[in-house]
């Protein structure tokens, strides 16, 4: 159920002067410097993991982290290697990086960029569906059997929500999160 | 409120005088300020409550409201989703009281740093100018309640992690606002319960104070008719009902008590009223409060006289004085106790003597209530104690002082001689021959005579001196402050002289005349006892030594009294001892020279002092009654020795023998019996014994004399008056006397031949003998020309050394037969 949302207009602006000066600084970043957007999805996948509860959470050692896989082709260069330093439900998060023939056995949050949006292979999977959460920003992510697809909607990131898949996979998604989604299936 | 009103009705005055305050008044306003004081205090207690807990509540409320929002909120702040935000605080609009609600999201200036800054994320806006604050990111929540807002501050977390920030505002004018009504509803309630709380309190005071009003009514009407069975109504059962009990048993016992009283006084009037003695109640000052009828009859005064002037202004002028400075004493001074003693001259003039006391009356607690006394009329009591004084003290006859004041005033008199220095004399005197004028005149004569000396005797001496009647006619005088014994004879002169003048008894004129004895202090003694003994001694002296005279003590009177005293003893002992023997003295016949008879004599050998003369032994006998076994020795030695000379044939028993016999033998009531016997016992006729008695003695108490004379003469024995001629016996007397023989006294014997006066005298005094046809015997012939004239002058029987002198028993029996054979020889001569 789409949710319409108010005062737009100013993150819109920010946004907007965010991109500006992350366009014109571009030219001149280093290599691990990545855009704004991206920086946007890698906080929104962080705190995606906060939102979510793995079935097998309970049966994870004390120390076990949270493993957050990137599929393929990694737009977040080094910069979701920060995220190590933000633990989750007091664990730490480790970063993986998944190859396209590799399985993504272990992981709990696997994320496919756009540039990888026709993976069939891991996302038709057929049931029983693993416990991972797959994160898109593909537009079109649910439709090829993703979970949770980071659309862009007027400059803004929003959540496109697949719960039935979600459950299917015995992942529990907080009520707050279902409430902030654009859409859910 | 409502209260500080009610009590604002009273008088502000009357408050600061509650006392004055009836109990209904009080218990009202009692009422009414407990009942005013619980309520507000409850009211307050409420508000307090309320607005507490109202407090309370709504912090709890936003407390739940912040954090329901700030969980929510979470996503929306994590994913920025600001309609999301804005659509939770919406919420808050159901809830009046919320100003503001603002959600702000932490912006990290730097990923990697901690520090965040909150920005705003959404807000809630209940007034229009309202807006949301700059806040600081809270570690948790954190709730600040002021006086009219309430303010949340509240982080978001996200696992753990802040990731915004939620702050509420409420405004508490909503909680004031309800308070306030509470507050509006009590005021009516508040009004209730003040009228309500007057009402009971009316109610209440009624049922306390009308009690009490009837009680006191009730004792109102006890004082006011002075009546104890009155009783107070009793209405309940509560502490008035008690009161109420209490009162009722406290009239029981005052009505009792009262009536004890009533009867106690009754006793008390009654037992006043029939007293004998005069009682008074005087209060503490002094005035007199009552007084019984008794004491009227005493001082004469009427009751209420008694009660204005008191009994004291009939007191005596004399003891005036003295009863009003006791009574000063007794009230001034607190002295207790006082003796009333006095006379009291009434109004119509008679005196009284009364006696009696006032004593302070104290009351149980020992308080001075006040004094009372007792009077007596004592006059009768101390007339009968003036008689019994005079006769106590002076001789009934005379009046003078009798023997006991005597020696009060003598002893008096002595012990005051060391003060004085001036001597005291005393003189005895006693009568002459009182006897007499008794005998031959009567009592009544005699009286009269001792009332005429002791007048004559009271004006011969001062004033000061004593003049007492001893007994009898014994008086003294006793002379204070006498000088010398010139003063003292020139008095005893003086009595002597006034004594000696004739009075006119029964129109006879009696002459009496008297002997004194007088000793002196300090010179004789200073003891009454010596000083009467001494002038006794005096007084004897002076009778001794011929009567109508007056003798001073001398010491040689004592040592004559010491000798005569010894004298007395030994005479004692040698009765007892029979120390005494008899001599005989024959009587001659005159004319024929016979032997008559014999005069028994008593011869006293003392084994120190040889012989002693009858002339000093028979009177120291005679006044101590020593005669009576004396003399009747002396007659039964002579009977036994007529007996022995008859039966020796010695004699005939015509022979005669004479004993002589005192007057004071007389005393002996069993004289003539005695006398009976012994002739009986012996054997001799009564004609055998002749009795001689001295003629002055028989005159000493002719009546009774003559009637023992009568006795003795009855018993026939003759009888002989011994040294007739040296009394002054009458003729008269001479002749009522029984007598057989007069014997001539030797001193008229003496004489013959020389003095032929005595020589006439002797021959009449025998001429009138034997007219009278008395026998005439002459003592003491010693010469021949004696006997010649006697036997010339026809005297019968002759005694005497001439014939014989005194003999022994056996020179007696010698000489009888002697006698015998001479006369018979005489005999054969004449008729040879």
């Amino acid at each position: 159920m789409p949710i319409e949302t108010t005062g737009r207009d100013v993150c819109f602006a920010r946004l907007l002067f965010m991109l500006l000066l992350g366009v014109l600084l571009g030219n001149f970043a280093r290599a691990d410097e990545i855009s704004r957007e991206y920086r946007i999805k890698a906080a929104y996948l962080y705190n995606l993991s906060k939102f979510i509860t793995w079935p097998d959470e309970d049966q994870m050692a004390k120390d076990a982290p949270i493993t957050l896989c990137i599929y393929g082709y990694n737009p977040f260069d080094t910069y979701l290697d920060k995220l190590r330093e933000h633990p989750v439900r007091g664990r730490n998060i480790a970063i993986r990086a998944v190859a396209e023939n590799e399985s993504p056995e272990g992981c709990q949050l696997l994320f496919v960029s756009q540039h990888n949006a026709n993976a069939p292979r891991l996302l038709s999977a057929a049931a029983p569906y693993p416990p991972i959460l797959t994160v898109s920003d593909d537009q079109d992510f649910l439709i090829r059997g993703g979970m949770v697809a980071l659309i862009n909607i007027n400059n803004n990131v929003q959540l496109d929500i697949n719960l039935t898949r979600a459950k299917q996979a015995g992942l529990t998604f907080s009520a707050n999160l279902l409430e902030v989604a654009h859409r859910i299936q | 409120m409502s209260g500080e009103s009610d009590q604002n009705k009273a008088p502000t005055r009357a408050v600061f005088k509650l006392h004055n305050w009836s109990i209904s008044s009080k218990l009202i306003l009692l009422s009414l300020t407990t009942s005013l004081i619980g309520l507000l205090a409850a009211i307050a207690a409420i508000a307090a409550y309320d607005q507490y807990s109202l407090r309370s509540v709504l912090r709890e409320e936003f407390s739940v409201l912040a954090n329901i929002i700030a969980n929510r909120s979470s996503a929306a702040v994590v994913f920025e989703d600001a309609s999301l935000a804005q659509n939770n605080l919406s919420a808050l609009q159901y809830r009046s009281s919320v100003v503001l609600g603002c959600i702000y999201r932490n912006v990290n200036s730097d990923s990697t740093e901690k520090t965040s800054t909150p920005v705003l994320l959404a807000s809630f806006r209940g007034t229009d100018d309202s807006k949301c604050p700059q806040v600081r990111t809270p570690t948790e929540q954190q709730i600040n309640i002021g006086q009219r807002t309430l303010e949340v501050t509240q982080s978001i977390e996200l696992d753990n992690v802040n990731v915004g920030v939620l702050y509420l505002q409420a405004s508490l004018d909503e909680t004031y606002n309800r308070l306030q009504q509470k507050l509006l509803i009590m005021i009516p309630v508040v009004i209730l319960a003040a009228a309500i709380s007057v009402v009971i309190g009316t109610l209440l005071s009624r049922h306390i104070s009308h009690p009490l009003k009837m009680l006191g009514k009730a004792a109102a009407l006890v004082a006011e008719y002075d009546n104890y069975a009155i009783r107070a109504d009793k209405f309940s059962n509560d502490e008035v009902g008690q009161v109420v009990d209490s009162f009722n048993h406290m009239l029981s016992v005052i009505e009792r008590e009262d009536a004890h009283l009533r009867e106690s006084e009754e006793k008390f009037r009654l037992i006043s009223e029939s007293s004998k003695v005069g009682i008074f109640q005087l209060d503490r000052h002094g005035n007199c409060i009552y007084a019984n009828e008794e004491m009227s009859k005493i001082s004469g005064l009427s009751g209420e006289t008694l009660l204005t002037q008191s009994w004291l202004s009939v007191v005596h002028p004399d003891d005036k004085r003295r009863i009003a400075d006791q009574f000063q004493l007794m009230i001034g001074h607190n002295a207790g106790h006082i003796n009333l003693d006095c006379s009291l001259m009434l109004p119509d003039g008679s005196v009284k003597w009364v006696t009696g006391d006032v004593a302070p009356m104290q009351d149980a607690q020992r308080q001075q209530m006040g004094y009372l006394g007792t009077l007596s009329d004592i006059s009768e009591l101390k007339q009968a104690y003036d008689q019994l004084e005079q006769m106590a003290f002076y001789d009934t006859l005379t009046g003078l002082a009798n023997r006991r004041l005597f020696r009060n005033r003598l002893e008096h008199m002595l012990s005051n001689i060391p003060r004085t220095g001036a001597g005291v004399a005393l003189i005895l005197i006693d009568l002459d021959h009182f006897k007499h004028v008794n005998d031959s005149m009567g009592h009544d004569s005699g009286d009269s005579l001792l009332t005429v000396i002791s007048e004559r005797l009271k004006h011969c001496v001062r004033f000061t001196d004593t003049v007492a009647r001893l007994g009898g006619d014994e008086f003294a005088v006793i002379l204070p402050n006498v000088p010398d014994t010139l003063t003292v004879s020139a008095i005893a002169e003086k009595i002597l002289h006034s004594l000696s003048k004739a009075v006119l008894l029964d129109d006879q004129e009696v002459s009496i005349s008297a002997s004194m004895g007088i000793s002196m202090a300090p010179e004789d003694s200073n003891s009454a006892e010596v000083l009467i003994k001494n002038a006794d001694l005096a007084l004897y002296k002076a009778k001794d030594e011929g009567r109508n005279n007056f003798k001073f003590f001398t010491t040689e009177m004592n040592t004559m009294l010491v000798k005569h005293l010894n004298l007395v003893q030994q005479l004692r002992q040698a009765i007892d001892n029979q120390s005494f023997h008899l001599q005989y003295q024959p009587q001659i016949d005159l004319m024929s020279g016979q032997l008559v008879g014999f005069e028994a004599l008593v011869r006293w050998n003392h084994k120190e002092r040889g012989m002693i003369s009858p002339a000093e032994f028979i009177p120291a006998a005679e006044e101590t009654s020593l005669i009576i076994p004396l003399g009747r020795w002396i007659l039964r030695t002579a009977c036994q020795q007529m007996k022995a000379m008859c039966d020796a044939r010695l004699i005939n028993n015509r022979a005669v023998m004479a004993v002589n016999l005192s007057i004071k033998q007389f005393e002996d009531k069993q004289l003539a019996k005695f006398i009976g016997d012994q002739l009986i016992e012996f054997g001799l006729r009564p004609s055998q014994l002749e009795l001689e008695l001295t003629e002055s003695m028989l005159m000493e108490n002719l009546e009774e004399t003559v009637e023992t004379l009568n006795n003795l003469k009855a018993l026939g024995v003759g009888l002989s008056i011994d040294d007739f001629g040296t009394g002054y016996s009458s003729l008269g007397y001479l002749k009522r006397l029984p007598v057989n023989v007069i014997k001539v006294d030797r001193s008229f014997v003496m004489d013959i031949p020389h003095d032929t006066e005595d020589m006439e005298i002797t021959a009449a005094v025998i001429a009138m003998a034997h007219k009278l046809r008395y026998k005439v015997v002459a003592e003491g012939i010693e010469t021949d020309a004696q006997y010649q004239f006697l036997r010339e002058a026809g005297c019968d029987y002759g005694q005497g050394y001439f014939f014989s002198p005194p003999l022994s028993p056996d020179n007696l029996i010698d000489f009888c037969r002697e006698y015998q054979t001479s006369l018979e020889e005489d005999l054969s001569k004449r008729i040879t």
